[in-house]
């Protein structure tokens, strides 16, 4: 776990890591949100709508953004104050995504940092979820 | 368009007509603490300027907020 702190930190700073979004990844998301939506859960559901098959919950992909600041960027000392998501395409089971985040705004006043957060397919380079997550830094 | 006006709006969700000078965490539910720091940060990209703690918590409504980013050298009725 990295341990930036506020004045360690610079505009332009980037992290990523690789996750797969896995059948199990879906199910246990299904499992404990309560979202057993059957276009997330049920195959032959999925598959006769004009997505052909089981879509991962958009929500996943906050969770991911969840890990990337409070592990990657800045890490241990974030506390995690809003996050904007926009899912701009469907993630289907198998895929395997980057999950990035690079700072664009510092205030010193608050000791907090904008981020701009993205989730792409790595095999095709489509930018599947963005957004803006906004951290205070704890130290 | 006022250009501080128009941060506000965006960041409260409010028209631009709304934003006045006695505009205040009091009067405006949104203005919440969450959005104190989000006005502040975007205020900050939109102007270019930089607050100080103290700076930032003497915005008490929007008429101080615009004093504030004039002293800094941002022009508010842009």
């Amino acid at each position: 776990m990295n341990k930036y702190t506020f004045d360690e930190i610079n505009i332009g700073d980037a992290a990523s890591f690789a996750f797969p979004v896995t059948e199990e990844v879906v199910d246990n998301f299904a499992a404990f949100s309560g979202d057993e939506n059957p276009l997330h859960t049920n195959s032959e559901y999925a598959r006769a709508t004009e997505f052909k098959g089981r879509v991962a919950h958009g929500m996943i992909g906050g969770c991911l953004f969840s890990k990337l600041v409070g592990v990657y960027l800045p890490g241990e000392y974030c506390l995690y104050l809003s996050q904007t998501l926009q899912f701009k395409k469907p993630i289907f089971l198998g895929t395997m995504v980057e999950v990035s985040g690079k700072v664009t705004q510092k205030v010193e006043a608050f000791k907090t940092i904008e981020i701009e957060t993205s989730i792409k397919n790595i095999e095709t380079g489509e930018r599947m979820i963005e957004g803006k997550a906004l951290v205070k830094l704890l130290k | 368009m006022e250009k501080l006006k128009t941060v506000f709006a965006a960041v409260l969700g409010m028209s631009v007509e709304n934003i006045h000078d006695d505009l205040s965490p009091d009067n405006c539910p949104a203005w919440d603490s969450l959005n104190a720091i989000i006005l502040i940060t975007e205020i900050e990209k939109a102007f270019g300027v930089k607050f100080t703690f103290d700076e930032a918590m003497a915005v008490k409504n929007f008429g101080d907020a615009t004093k504030l980013v004039e002293s800094k050298g941002g022009k508010s009725h842009e």
